[in-house]
């Protein structure tokens, strides 16, 4: 490790890196420190590892508060290591948590800030492609930031083919199940509906074992897409036909505490053709976001093994909070 | 009570929709606007028929309650919220407690009477009561609250009452002779005017005056001598053009005093 | 060194005096030359390999650039880096070529220069860090052809078919220029302005009618006279007249000056 920081403890192993979490002897902060495999000669066939360059180059570039910051990219003669905040736990360990219930002031909080970090890629021309709660890192004040750009991309060249394998299976949108190769921003908002699905049910919503489970889950629960809805889905590579097991039951069943205006959300988030999907900035805009419950502060956020603050605030007449301040463009 | 129901309706109809406007945020948003105006749920029940007859206990109760069915029950309420999210691992009291919000709790169990409050959450110390609701024989219904109750009552005396005045003053008769009466033995009809004359023109040859009109006339002329008394000069006014041939006769009684005529004894006398 | 930066990664003009090659005994003219060979390289192989100018090439060429602004010439290898640069820029830009493909074409091609480096695979790759290390891994590159595209609809005044050619031969400048200083001197879309200008001039077109400012560009950059301008086409021009007489690696070897 560097002289500059001390590690603490190791908190994780991916496929591409090990995880630390470290000190930062000069400022005294808590960080993260990914250090990128290198492997011997004949894992390394080809130098450093293209989804690290690929991070670390986005990364660079990006300064959001719902985006992780890199902090600094140390190269070893036998590493990389990459410096980012430390975050104290995970989307996914949040909804795993039995012990945390999740109110619908949390839920449009963490939908609010998953959102606005994905608009902020999105008009940057990012695709995240991998999309999911293990991804969506939370500190323990309650702030949500994006990670793991291990997959992410710059997008929008024309004539630039994608590979469809992209997002974990449960996240992953229809026309990557079709074998597009060409996609855009919807594929992550597909994913970010599903978040949501799963903030609400604390279960994923579509648990396919296969890509063709993938999408037998999705239409027992959507319905079938028609020529009507979604014009160009016959066209496409690794189109199969395949009928709805039963009836739908509708959203409003499934997600039967939720209220109509996230219902409306999920429906525009979930919409078949990519083209007529809800975009980051429009789903900001929707009536969700307007209406009481007003989303809590990020340090109400529950999470593990921690009592949220309780902060003595002014409630308003009918017990729910007083209004989120946020710009609107 | 059944009776009153159209009335009452009617008007707790509007008293509801004041209530609505005044604190819409509460009704539950389930659907387009056009649904959002509940009806009055005073007088709805529930009951869910694919439940066994008696079935319910105390412990099942709440879920008896928590049906999307059941008109009094909030989708958007914490209950729901807690099925929604399938936590399983502690009692369903224990998570109403650190939430905030709409709740439904058991409040009072005597099988086969149960009593559920839907209440407001506020902290985990603090809850505002809304509404009460009991399950009896697999029914739901909204306890009444105090207003609801004393005005059904009152209703209730009242309206009869009022229903008796009403059909009372169609027996209720009058003629000069004999003033205000009851005829109770026949039904009301418009012929009876015309009888009465009848009977009125033969009482005439027979009497000079009923105890009625004798003492109502007695009244009036005490009332007018209380406007006019006898011992005042009635002053004529001059009138240019034509002279009264007795300007100065005033047609006073003064000296005469007051008229002589029977007094009952408990009339006042005037000066 | 720091000082005669502009911003991280532009230096000013007179920086280009005193480079780690000047400052260890090569002189100005040399360099220049080292660096194209090194460019022409990148060119070449990469064009073997089915890499473009946009963005492949165009990265890798500033990488190079900037990476014989903070080392000399004398110390590594310019063959080496500049295969360095290909293979790193590949992955950067998501067209990535395998290290022993562009070995591959580097050994069919140069067959003269690469003879002396029989594993030269390991040798890219260990390169490869040690441009990540030198350049920060600051990896995002902007181009000159962004910028171009959207000048495009500037000109009203001009015909389609004008503003058409004029844009393609700007181009063809761009690509040319990565031979040159331009792109550690000046910002991508300053280089887009002035080669579109040299296009303009060069095909005699009028961008803007006679009584207005003839700075076109006055909006996006100030403080940029017309002279500051053709000072910067005057670099394209410059490798034009020297590579015209003398093509580089004509004859495969590099060139050497000195005991380097």
């Amino acid at each position: 490790m560097s002289k500059r920081y001390e590690t603490i403890r190791h908190l994780g192993e991916g496929q591409f890196a090990n995880v630390y979490m470290a000190k930062d002897l000069e400022t005294g902060e808590v960080v993260a420190i990914k250090k990128i495999k290198l492997g011997s000669r004949e894992e390394a066939k080809d130098g450093i590892n293209r989804t690290a360059i690929r991070e670390i180059k986005l990364l660079k570039e990006i300064h959001h508060d719902n985006i992780i910051t890199l902090r600094d990219v140390i190269g070893h003669r036998t590493s990389i290591q990459l410096v980012f905040d430390f975050m104290d736990t995970d989307l996914e360990h949040v909804v795993k948590d039995q012990s945390i219930i999740l109110s619908p002031s949390h839920i449009k909080n963490i939908t609010m800030q998953m959102l606005l970090g994905m608009e902020f890629l999105h008009t940057h021309w990012i695709l995240h492609r991998d999309l999911k709660p293990n991804n969506l890192l939370l500190n323990n004040m309650g702030r949500v930031k994006v990670t793991d750009f291990g997959l992410a991309r710059f997008f929008g060249s024309p004539n630039r083919n994608y590979t469809h394998q992209v997002v974990t299976r449960w996240y992953r949108a229809p026309e990557l199940l079709f074998g597009a190769r060409s996609y855009g921003v919807g594929i992550d908002i597909w994913s970010i509906g599903c978040i949501i699905a799963e903030l609400l049910l604390r279960n994923p919503i579509f648990p396919g074992d296969s890509d063709i489970d993938q999408l037998v889950k999705i239409f027992n629960v959507l319905g079938c897409p028609t020529d009507e809805s979604w014009p160009t889905m016959k066209t496409m590579n690794s189109y199969v036909n395949i009928k709805p097991q039963n009836e739908t039951p509708g959203l409003n069943f499934i997600f039967s505490a939720a209220p109509q205006d996230l219902i409306d959300l999920m429906t525009g988030m979930w919409v078949f053709d990519p083209v007529k999907r809800l975009t980051c900035t429009q789903s900001l805009q929707m009536e969700y976001f307007r209406a009481q419950p007003y989303c809590c502060l990020d340090e109400e956020l529950p999470l593990p093994n921690k009592k949220p603050a309780k902060r003595t605030r002014r409630l308003e007449e009918d017990g729910s909070h007083p209004a989120r301040r946020l710009i609107f463009d | 009570m059944v009776k009153n129901q159209p009335k009452y309706i009617k008007k707790k109809k509007e008293r509801c929709f004041q209530f609505e406007n005044y604190s819409g945020k509460m009704m539950p948003r389930m659907g387009p606007p056009s649904s959002s105006k509940q009806e009055p749920t005073m007088f709805m029940s529930f009951r869910n028929p694919q439940w066994p007859a008696n079935f319910i206990n105390r412990d099942n109760v709440l879920d008896y309650f928590c049906n999307q069915g059941n008109v009094f029950y909030e989708m958007n309420s914490c209950n729901q919220q807690i099925k929604m999210q399938n936590i399983t691992n502690r009692s369903v009291d224990e998570c109403l407690r650190n939430m905030q919000g709409i709740q439904y709790v058991l409040w009072y169990s005597q099988p086969p009477l149960y009593i559920v409050c839907k209440q407001r959450r506020n902290n985990a110390t603090n809850v505002s009561p809304i509404a009460y609701y009991y399950v009896i024989n697999g029914s739901v219904h909204q306890a009444p609250d105090m207003h609801t109750l004393v005005q059904s009552r009152l209703l209730g005396a009242l309206e009869p009452l009022r229903n008796a005045f009403g059909e009372v003053t169609n027996y209720s008769r009058y003629n000069t002779a004999k003033g205000y009466y009851w005829e109770f033995k026949n039904k009301p009809s418009m012929k009876k005017k015309e009888e009465e004359k009848k009977e009125e023109d033969e009482r005439k040859l027979e009497e000079r005056s009923t105890n009625f009109q004798k003492t109502r006339t007695l009244m009036l002329l005490n009332q007018l001598f209380t406007e006019m008394p006898a011992d005042e000069a009635l002053e004529k006014i001059d009138v240019e053009e034509e002279e009264d041939p007795k300007p100065e006769e005033a047609p006073s009684t003064t000296s005469a005093g007051e008229p002589k005529f029977a007094e009952p004894a408990a009339r006042a006398t005037t000066k | 060194m720091t000082d005669q930066k502009v911003s991280e990664w532009i230096w000013h003009v007179d920086a280009l005096k005193s480079t780690p090659s000047v400052l260890a005994g090569l002189n100005k003219d040399q360099e220049l030359l080292y660096r194209r060979e090194g460019i022409k390289l990148i060119s070449e192989v990469g064009n073997a390999l089915n890499c473009k100018p946009r963005p492949t090439i165009g990265v890798a060429a500033v990488y190079f650039h900037r990476f014989y602004m903070m080392h000399g010439f004398q110390t590594f290898a310019r063959e080496l880096i500049a295969l360095g640069c290909l293979f790193l820029a590949g992955k950067v830009e998501d067209f990535p070529k395998k290290c022993k493909d562009v070995c591959a074409a580097a050994h069919s091609l140069y067959p003269e220069i690469f003879a002396k480096y029989p594993n030269l695979v390991d040798d890219v790759m260990g390169t490869e860090r040690l441009l990540l290390h030198c350049l920060k891994f600051d990896l995002q590159v902007g181009l000159p052809y962004d910028a171009l595209m959207e000048y495009k609809t500037m000109f009203p005044d001009m015909s389609r078919d004008q503003i058409t050619d004029a844009v393609q031969i700007a181009w063809t400048f761009i690509n040319d220029s990565i031979y040159t200083t331009l792109s550690i001197t000046t910002e991508p879309q300053m280089i887009a302005i002035a080669l579109l200008h040299l296009a303009f001039t060069v095909k005699g077109y009028q961008p803007v009618q006679q009584n207005m400012d003839p700075c076109w560009w006055s909006a996006d950059v100030s403080n940029w006279p017309p002279q500051s301008v053709d000072k910067a086409c005057h670099l394209v021009l410059d490798f034009y007249a020297a590579t015209k007489e003398h093509p580089i690696l004509s004859a495969k070897k590099l060139t050497v000056y000195g005991a380097f």
